[in-house]
């Protein structure tokens, strides 16, 4: 059989300007809407992962290994989403979502859990004040009004405060009195958990921890690493300054972007049908994901795609990110449990068929 | 508009794709019919049997084999044989009628790829080369054994014939076997009367001169009008009816010569 390479007819392409109809197009991405247009899109999608790169490199300025959690962490960023990490204490928690937040030219605030802490302390509150001789309320806000949220040890405030945070994550915005005050994007919560010291601490229901795109787990550093971190911290008292590499508005631009990131319809089913085997395999489950995990897991994907610069989702992606999507909305049987299983051997096993 | 070109060009690059793999299919399933026709062919051989036993089930195959390999044979078949268009050819093909920005960069990706994708490369040419060597022992062998009408059935074996196999009736030992008469030919020539040719009736016996008919000297005879020497029609006096009384009187004849003596 002669070999035949397939050729496509050359049309000239037109050149005349359109206007954009659609919204969902970034507007630095799409200056014209023509051949040059896209071109300049696959240039800049191209870009992206040079872009990245940049990015983690700047982190690596100060944050030492870890990079699947840079990684990680920047997949909800950009899938419009929110971390769950669990992680010891000291391994750089704080560090590493402020120097996110450094590099990206986001605002950045912390909250400490604690037993005593109320909404209004996160949220924010009105204070009387006195202008021009007459009283009046100004509303005072929280630390939530920020880009990036790290909430520390979450597991420790109360179901009261822990229901403000979670409204925050879920709508962008937070109520107080009568009031409902929107957020500014982007908007991204890093919550943490301690898994040793449990004592006196009120565990997110599965109802919330639903509700975060990830779980992260954050383990301790190499040896190599410890010492490069011992190396960088005891020497000098100054820390390095940090470029900024990308803007809020390319950032907002970005996470649209990311959701036009196509996928085939096998590796769609193949997602779904992960989700739905948590539900259906019994032996090892008792409590499976929702369909919030299959949405999740494919914008994750995208975003994935994304990171690294390509211009489709893979079946690598969604094989990688069901672990971080899923540990933490599946509660295993008793006898998984007395197996000795953990959530991830759980997931490897479903994932293998 | 050029968004209208793009989609346009992504289709028409989807339906050449879809006839390439149409035109691998055909060629392959043609190969497998040829070597089953062919091998079919070469056992019925030994049984004088018709071509057409080898020629309907190499047919059924071709058919069933197109239609099976164009349901299970997809594009993820050239995504395999090509890396640089794995999982990009199966994204575009799902999303064409999609219209962003990202896709529209992943179709000028493709058309930029898939110039690096031949026809070539879907055939796997180590099995198309496996089936040509085979088609053409078999027909060497078919070459070899033809001239030679070699008939199965008409070899003799020890256990009484090949109709056992190809049919025909058993040997039955506990049958008891009838009495013949060799004198009497009707069970091999029909009964002793009457071949009735027109209004006339004719007496046909075969002449004992030879044992084996001669088709071509009937023919040639036939030819010149001269009636077949094996086949002639005899008088009265050569009936077999008329036999006895021929017999008498030579009977009395003879004893008439011995009564002289």
């Amino acid at each position: 059989m002669p070999v035949r390479k397939i050729h496509l007819r050359k049309k000239k392409i037109s050149t005349t300007k359109t206007q954009s109809k659609s919204s969902s197009v970034p507007g630095h991405l799409e200056k014209k809407h023509d051949s040059r247009a896209t071109l300049a899109a696959v240039k800049n999608i191209e870009k992206l992962k040079s872009t990245f790169s940049s990015i983690h490199k700047e982190i690596e300025k100060v944050i030492i290994g870890q990079q699947s959690v840079v990684e990680q962490v920047m997949i909800c960023i950009l899938s419009d989403g929110n971390a769950l990490l669990e992680s010891f204490p000291g391994l750089g928690k704080t560090t590493l979502i402020r120097t996110i937040a450094q590099v990206m030219d986001l605002s950045f605030s912390r909250i400490q859990s604690t037993p005593d802490l109320m909404p209004s302390d996160i949220t924010g509150t009105y204070l009387i004040e006195d202008v021009d001789g007459k009283k009046q309320f100004r509303f005072q806000k929280g630390p939530l009004f920020a880009n990036l949220v790290l909430c520390d040890e979450i597991n420790r405030a109360t179901p009261k405060t822990q229901s403000a945070l979670l409204e925050a994550m879920q709508e962008k915005q937070v109520t107080v009195g009568n009031q409902t005050f929107e957020l500014d994007t982007p908007f991204f919560i890093l919550a943490t958990q301690n898994p040793i010291d449990q004592e006196g601490t009120y565990p997110l229901p599965e109802a919330q921890t639903d509700r975060f795109l990830m779980k992260i787990n954050l383990d301790y550093p190499t040896y190599e690493e410890e010492l490069a971190i011992v190396e960088k911290y005891t020497k000098h008292v100054t820390k390095g300054k940090l470029n900024v590499l990308l803007s809020k508005e390319s950032l907002r631009l970005l996470q649209g972007l990311a959701r036009q990131v196509p996928i085939a319809n096998d590796i769609k089913k193949r997602a779904v049908e992960i989700v739905h085997k948590t539900r259906t395999k019994k032996e090892l489950i008792e409590f499976g994901a929702s369909p919030r995990a299959s949405i999740n897991l494919i914008l994750a994907a995208k975003a994935k795609a994304l990171l690294e610069g390509r211009k489709y989702v893979s079946k690598t992606d969604i094989d990688e990110l069901a672990f971080p999507i899923l540990r933490h909305r599946i509660i295993l049987s008793f006898k998984a449990e007395r197996e000795g299983k953990t959530t991830d051997e759980v997931i490897k096993e479903i994932l293998k068929g | 508009m050029n968004r209208l070109v793009k989609m346009k060009q992504i289709k028409r690059l989807f339906r050449e794709l879809r006839f390439e793999l149409f035109k691998i299919i055909l060629f392959n399933s043609f190969l497998n019919a040829v070597i089953i026709f062919i091998g079919i062919y070469f056992i019925i051989s030994f049984f004088q049997g018709s071509v057409f036993i080898a020629a309907v089930p190499a047919l059924c195959y071709f058919i069933a084999g197109t239609l099976y390999d164009m349901k299970h044979i997809r594009l993820k078949t050239i995504e395999d044989h090509n890396v640089q268009i794995k999982e990009i050819l199966r994204t575009a093909r799902d999303n064409v009628n999609e219209k962003n920005v990202i896709l529209f960069a992943l179709f000028d990706e493709l058309i930029n790829k898939i110039k690096s994708v031949s026809t070539g490369s879907l055939l796997d040419f180590k099995s198309v080369i496996g089936k040509v060597l085979i088609i053409a022992t078999l027909s060497t062998f078919v070459l070899i054994t033809s001239p030679y009408s070699i008939d199965v059935k008409k070899i003799d074996l020890p256990f009484g014939g090949f109709d056992i196999f190809v049919g025909g009736e058993r040997f039955d030992a506990g049958k008891e076997i009838e009495d013949v008469d060799f004198s009497d030919d009707s069970g091999l020539y029909g009964k002793k009367s009457v071949a009735i040719l027109g209004t006339d009736t004719l007496d046909l016996q075969l002449g004992g001169g030879e044992t084996i008919f001669n088709e071509e000297k009937a023919n040639r005879d036939a030819r010149n009008y001269d009636f077949p020497v094996d086949a002639y029609a005899a008088s009265e006096s050569f009936s077999d009816e008329k036999q006895p009384k021929e017999m008498q009187l030579a009977k009395e004849y003879n004893l008439k010569i011995l009564g002289l003596k």
